[in-house]
């Protein structure tokens, strides 16, 4: 079910932006992590587009005439995307926002703005947010994006716009915490696979239309069918789980696991935030994106943070295992792993580093290694 | 010992009072007697130790390292580890002056021109860092953050009272002081820095250079809160004003080197002139470092009027993407012995703001003029850095483009390609391209450099230039 109702949501999406030539609705990028404000775009009246492919290696190997592989293959499938012009996803945008967060994103703004055909906002994020001139550094950036998204469409965003498309991302973003919660119960009624799928149409589809398809998500899910019992819950860290890259979710589930909570930076849609609080919307946004929300590995001091909201996350959701999935040449990630599984050693929590270049993950040393770290969980926690 | 110290040009009233030092400092750094041989044989080899200067600037980074290594002996009871932090030089020289026992320290350049470059012992210490997590491989971590690391898990430093970092350029060095902090307990500060800027905006640097002041005071309260000692503005005023000089006179020295046919100095030099600009000396020790500047300058102007070169006249003029490697001289030596004259790294050259005064949005905050490096190639976006290559190339009459691009910075690395297809285009001259780190001397491949660069020579004797 889950399938179909994805598939209609991107047929729609298709649709209009098929229609949106002759409409005059403008079609805005921008690239996942959490730090583009959804509700902006919405409220300017374009089609916004969350740009997060990846999975396939031949994107991202058409990108290396471009930037030498030490760039991550996610941020280099979003430059092979742009030249290889065979995804409608990428091919009508009028404008995309770049969030300047980690080295390689940041360098697929800058190629697309030297190379492109599309304009370019590259929108600053501050890597720190322990002072008010972070915070009012980002708003000012936010500023000039409304501005311009203005300009591009030709509509005001009004305060009234923006607080209602708050309320519908809101919305959106508690359809999704409230489907994620649910997999904290020990019986899984909804696997790793359709939750994410579910997760990642989010970043295309019209907002209004996935709340809809969630709600019905949510009204069945309490009489779907109960997945397989007693299996090792994991839970799935790492940098980017892009729109296609669903191998290792496969993988894990094959190796006899289910995955019940995902802390994935870029692919992933942070559904744990609420945007909220009184007074200038811009305001309000500069908060909720840079303050409230719990932060990426690329800010500052979001070392401890992080770790001490995995643990949150492993208790909550009973987690018995971590799977880092981590993609190669991602540098930042890869430090953090250390740590991660150091601290997780010391409480008995295993963890498996998997790393993927969007190159034959499906293959037989990952699967091996999948069904060892399986089998470990089952053996009981190690160091105990 | 004592020949070492002479051929670092040590007088015998130095040598008195740094010999102990310096021997305590080799002990702790595990330097042999079978070292300083090797020390001495590389220094003859890959170094210039006909020029008074050269001799001196290697005893001046010696002693820098012993003054480092010795830190708490003499008294310091908070340490600051600064590294890639530019503008921390200015700091640090404010509080080692005004400041009886807090020290900040800017280590990386010292320790990888002397534990690297004179005696090709810092592979250990890459080593250490890997350990942890900085792992080797091909996520290709920064060999600058992992001679950080290593040293400091080696306890070949001093252990720091706090680390500071900036984001200019890079996520590793602020997560792994990050690291540092959760694993060691060393507290660490970054300053705030975005990578926004684009077309439009060039030049204007003014939002990132405005941010990073605010982070670069926020360093100040920290150290008054770490350390109880308080920076003020006009400590910071009179350690700008003391800096310039020595800033001046690189930059004199180096003009005379780009400008000048036949080369007066080989390239395996010009590693040594960032490891001499950041040492964040006292006050009253810069007019002695000036002067060794401006007394090179002079040996190299002598050399010019004498018609005296390291490379025949005519030597093809090479523009290297990424400074000279900071930790081991070969392939600039390697380079040198096939002909090629690199002038200059495309890191010595900005958008221009920085040195016009323009670029400095408040004149009146000492901050604000520290935080000009935006302007600089390494800190531009893409298409900025491309535009200021291709002007420096013209400038300088540049033959060919040597893009070894130090892949653990993400930030720089990833342009080549596109500076390469740029510079092809609209220059007309050969870039060749590789991979490698600027620390590490574990990227050295004789044969493979040799074939490239023999290739390349090849290219330019055959390359009509477009401009």
């Amino acid at each position: 079910m889950v399938t179909s109702q994805i598939a209609s949501l991107m047929e729609a999406r298709l649709s209009a932006l098929e229609e949106a030539g002759d409409s005059g609705t403008k079609i805005v990028g921008y690239f996942p992590g959490g730090y583009v404000p959804d509700e902006l775009v919405y409220a300017s009246g374009a089609i916004p587009l969350c740009l997060s492919h990846g999975g396939d290696a031949r994107p991202a190997e058409e990108a290396l005439s471009l930037v030498p592989n030490v760039i991550c293959p996610f941020a280099r499938a979003q430059i092979g995307e742009a030249l290889l012009r065979t995804n409608l996803l990428y091919n009508k945008l009028d404008l995309v926002v770049v969030p300047c967060t980690c080295q390689h994103l940041k360098q697929v703004g800058d190629v697309w703005e030297y190379y492109g055909t599309v304009d370019i906002f590259k929108l600053g994020v501050p890597y720190d947010n322990k002072d008010a001139y972070e915070i009012d550094y980002f708003r000012e950036r936010l500023s000039e994006l409304k501005g311009l998204l203005e300009h591009l469409t030709g509509n005001v965003i009004t305060s009234d716009k923006l607080t209602e498309a708050m309320n519908i991302y809101n919305r959106l973003r508690g359809l999704l915490k409230t489907l994620s919660l649910a997999r904290r119960e020990q019986r899984l009624r909804i696997s790793a696979l359709d939750f994410v799928r579910l997760n990642h149409i989010s970043m295309y589809a019209d907002p209004v239309m996935t709340c809809d398809t969630l709600e019905e998500v949510l009204s069945s899910v309490s009489q779907a069918e109960l997945l397989p019992e007693g299996r090792p819950r994991v839970m799935l860290a790492g940098p980017a789980l892009a729109f296609n890259d669903l191998d290792i979710l496969e993988m894990i589930a094959a190796a006899g696991a289910d995955i019940v909570v995902e802390e994935v930076f870029e692919g992933i849609r942070d559904y744990w935030h609420v945007v909220q609080g009184d007074g200038d919307p811009l305001d309000v946004l500069a908060r909720s994106y840079l303050l409230d929300k719990r932060p990426a590995a690329f800010m500052r001091g979001a070392t401890s943070r992080r770790i001490d909201r995995a643990l949150d996350l492993i208790e909550d959701f009973d987690v018995h295992g971590v799977v880092w999935y981590q993609l190669l040449c991602c540098e930042m990630y890869d430090q953090e792993s250390y740590l991660f599984e150091r601290v997780l050693r010391e409480r008995g929590t295993p963890m498996l580093v998997v790393e993927s270049d969007y190159h034959n993950l499906n293959v037989g040393p990952v699967r091996n290694r999948l069904e060892a770290f399986v089998e470990i969980i089952e053996g009981g926690p190690v160091g105990v | 010992m004592y020949e070492l110290l002479d051929l670092c040009g040590f007088d015998a009233r130095e040598m008195q009072v740094q010999l102990p030092r310096i021997q305590e400092t080799f002990s702790r750094l595990g330097i042999t007697q079978d070292d300083i041989q090797t020390g001495k044989e590389r220094l003859h080899v890959y170094y210039d130790m006909e020029l008074w200067s050269v001799r001196r600037i290697m005893g001046l980074l010696l002693k820098d390292m012993a003054d480092i290594v010795l830190l708490r002996d003499e008294g310091a009871r908070k340490v600051i580890h600064a590294c890639m932090a530019p503008g921390f030089e200015v700091l640090g020289t404010a509080i080692n002056t005004n400041s009886e026992d807090v020290r900040l320290t800017y280590p990386n350049f010292t320790f990888t021109a002397i534990l690297g470059g004179m005696f090709g012992k810092v592979v250990p210490v890459l080593e250490a860092a890997e350990k942890l997590w900085l792992r080797s491989g091909v996520v290709r971590h920064c060999g600058m953050v992992k001679t950080r690391v290593g040293l400091i898990s080696l306890g070949l430093l001093p252990r720091p009272d706090l680390t500071v970092t900036t984001g200019y350029l890079c996520d590793t060095s602020p997560k792994s002081n990050e690291i540092m902090e959760a694993v060691f307990g060393i507290p660490a500060y970054c300053v705030d820095h975005t990578q926004d800027r684009q077309i439009a905006d060039y030049p204007d640097a003014s939002r990132a250079t405005t941010l990073s002041a605010k982070g670069m005071r926020r360093f100040s309260d920290i150290v008054r809160t770490q350390t109880g000692f308080e920076i003020d503005d006009d400590m910071i005023w009179r350690a700008l004003e003391a800096r310039r000089p020595i800033r001046d006179a690189t930059d004199r020295v180096l003009e005379v080197v780009r400008s000048s046919d036949p080369s007066p100095l080989a390239s395996t030099h010009l590693n040594l002139f960032p490891a001499v600009g950041l040492v964040p000396y006292k006050e009253d020790d810069i007019p002695a470092v000036v002067s060794l500047l401006d007394h090179l300058r002079d040996e190299l102007e002598e050399r010019v009027g004498r018609g005296v070169g390291v490379l025949p006249k005519g030597a093809p003029r090479i523009l290297v993407l990424m400074p000279t490697h900071h930790a081991d001289p070969r392939f600039e030596h390697l380079a040198h012995r096939l002909g090629l004259n690199i002038v200059a790294s495309d890191f010595n050259f900005s958008s221009g703001q920085e040195k016009s005064g323009a670029g400095i949005v408040d004149p009146s905050d000492p901050y604000n003029v520290i935080c000009q490096h935006p302007h600089g190639t390494s800190g531009q976006f893409l298409e900025a850095r491309i535009g200021i290559i291709i002007d420096a190339c013209r400038r300088l009459g540049i033959d060919g483009v040597i893009g070894h691009y130090h892949s653990g910075c993400r930030y720089i690395a990833a342009d080549t390609l596109a500076i390469q297809g740029a510079i092809t285009r609209e220059l007309g001259i050969p870039v060749v391209a590789f991979e490698w780190d600027n620390f590490d001397p574990r990227s050295y491949n004789e044969h493979e450099y040799a074939a490239k660069l023999e290739t390349f020579r090849g290219m330019m004797e055959r390359t009509v230039k477009v401009c």
